[in-house]
């Protein structure tokens, strides 16, 4: 077996073959621009491209410069270009030509290093919606900013004159809801799901989506007024209202300081939390979103980068309104 | 007896399952259900011995139960999970029997990137019509 490997362009040149024969035709696209870096995003439908352009309208660019990096997504049976009787579980495959990654049921993703093209090729049974939230992209979101010496993590981030803090927490914690009241409040912010950092000079959150999501109730009481982009249609998340919160102001970017844990209770109350539990909750909601990959490196640069950070947990109560002034107050005063 | 290596791992319970993380290589560590729990009182520098009495009454508890929460401890040691310390907990609570629920099994696993399962020349190699890596039949 080990006689037969050969540099994965061949298997990037065999895949493009396949999928101009499965898809001809030019593929739907639009670019963002992330981080100084132009990405074209390709799909194999216009249905694909319209829910991912909801969700990054505000890092959509119209500059038409050779990108920088491609993203390929389509649906399709993965065992058609990756023979999934041969493979059972979870692989992963890497050269100087770069990767390919599969996991059963999961479709696979891949690399190609030379040509800078990440693919994603998506099992057909998924919910057409992910797209919406963009939880389809996220995977190649995850690697590429890897790749880019940035990271992807699950988490929220708000902040106050530049300074932020991520906010962390299980689902049904209050997270989206905490960011989106500080949002409305004119607070800066980032992200209420996915957020990019940087630890490239000091630690920095940069936003990618500028699609939010509300639980109905949640959203009756804040009444955010934004452009509704769907609604989930199943798994943990049926129900939610995901917005286009492009409109709003959003922070060009916020250094990040401590990190938040949301909990309910009575009344606004912040106090401090030893150890590093918020930490692994981060490092472990991260991990199960993006691909399920235990990756290493990941773990090594979100420790470094966040282990030092102070953390709280921060109990809100029933008024908002109240809560985002209480963390507006509680970032002025110690940051 | 035990308390965690703060200065290599990350330790927390989501959703009753301990999560243990080395930051400093990157791995990261699951146990079982059971594992679980005693991984929590280990952590807060429960006795073992304290811990083997409270599993021993849990209905259907096996014989060996002592040599499996031995074999548990020392992996936990020589991953660095665990390191010598202080009894410091000493509270009487029974463990839950639902923590039995999956079994008696006391497991560690480890979790690091995916290794290369499959080495296959996509070209040359495989079906045309099935993809790759399913070779071609001669």
């Amino acid at each position: 077996m080990e006689n037969n490997s050969v540099p994965l362009e061949y298997f990037f040149s065999a895949l493009e073959r396949r999928l101009r024969r499965k898809f001809p035709g030019e593929w739907p696209s639009f670019r963002v621009e992330v981080y100084s870096k132009l990405i074209e995003l390709r799909f194999s439908s216009e249905q694909d491209a319209e829910m991912a352009r909801g969700s990054l309208q505000r890092c959509i660019s119209r500059d038409m410069r050779k990108p920088d990096v491609v993203f390929k997504y389509w649906q399709d049976d993965s065992g058609k270009y990756i023979g999934k009787e041969a493979v059972y579980g979870r692989w992963r495959k890497q050269t100087q030509d770069g990767w390919l990654s599969y996991a059963e049921g999961g479709g696979f993703y891949g690399l190609d290093a030379e040509k800078n093209i990440f693919y994603r090729c998506r099992p057909c049974k998924k919910t057409p919606d992910d797209l919406l939230i963009s939880h389809a992209l996220c995977d190649l979101f995850y690697f590429w900013s890897m790749a880019e010496g940035l990271a992807l993590i699950h988490g929220a981030a708000i902040g106050v004159n530049g300074i932020g803090m991520v906010i962390s927490g299980r689902s049904g914690a209050g997270k989206s809801t905490l960011a989106i009241s500080c949002l409305l409040a004119g607070m800066d912010f980032v992200a209420d799901d996915l957020l990019l950092l940087s630890g490239k000079n000091s630690l920095e959150a940069i936003p990618l989506y500028s699609s939010v999501s509300l639980n109905p109730d949640m959203n009756e009481l804040l009444c955010p007024d934004m452009p509704l982009l769907g609604i989930r249609q199943k798994g943990k998340q049926k129900g939610k209202l995901i917005m286009d919160a492009s409109g709003r102001h959003f922070a060009h970017k916020l250094a990040i300081c401590g990190i938040i844990v949301p909990a309910f209770g009575q009344k606004p109350m912040i106090s401090p939390i030893q150890g590093n539990a918020p930490l692994v909750r981060i490092l472990h909601s991260s991990m199960t979103q993006f691909s399920d990959e235990r990756n290493t490196m990941f773990v090594r640069t979100i420790a470094s980068w966040l282990r030092r950070l102070p953390a709280f947990e921060f109990k809100q109560c029933e008024d908002f309104r109240k809560n985002a002034e209480f963390l507006r107050q509680f970032i002025e005063k110690e940051f | 007896m035990y308390k965690l290596n703060e200065e290599k791992m990350f330790f927390d319970m989501a959703d009753g399952q301990a999560v243990v993380i080395n930051f400093v290589t990157g791995m990261y560590y699951g146990t079982s259900m059971l594992g679980s729990v005693v991984l929590e009182r280990l952590v807060k520098g429960q006795d073992p011995e304290q811990i083997l009495a409270m599993l021993r009454v849990l209905p259907g508890c096996p014989e060996d139960i002592d040599k499996r929460l031995l074999s548990f401890v020392a992996q936990l040691i020589d991953k660095e999970i665990l390191i010598p310390g202080e009894t410091v907990f000493s509270e009487e609570e029974a463990v839950d029997e639902r923590s039995a629920s999956e079994g008696f099994e006391l497991t560690l696993d480890e979790f690091a990137e995916v290794q290369d399962l499959i080495l296959a020349d996509p070209v040359h190699d495989v079906d045309v019509e099935q993809g790759w890596p399913i070779f071609k039949e001669d």
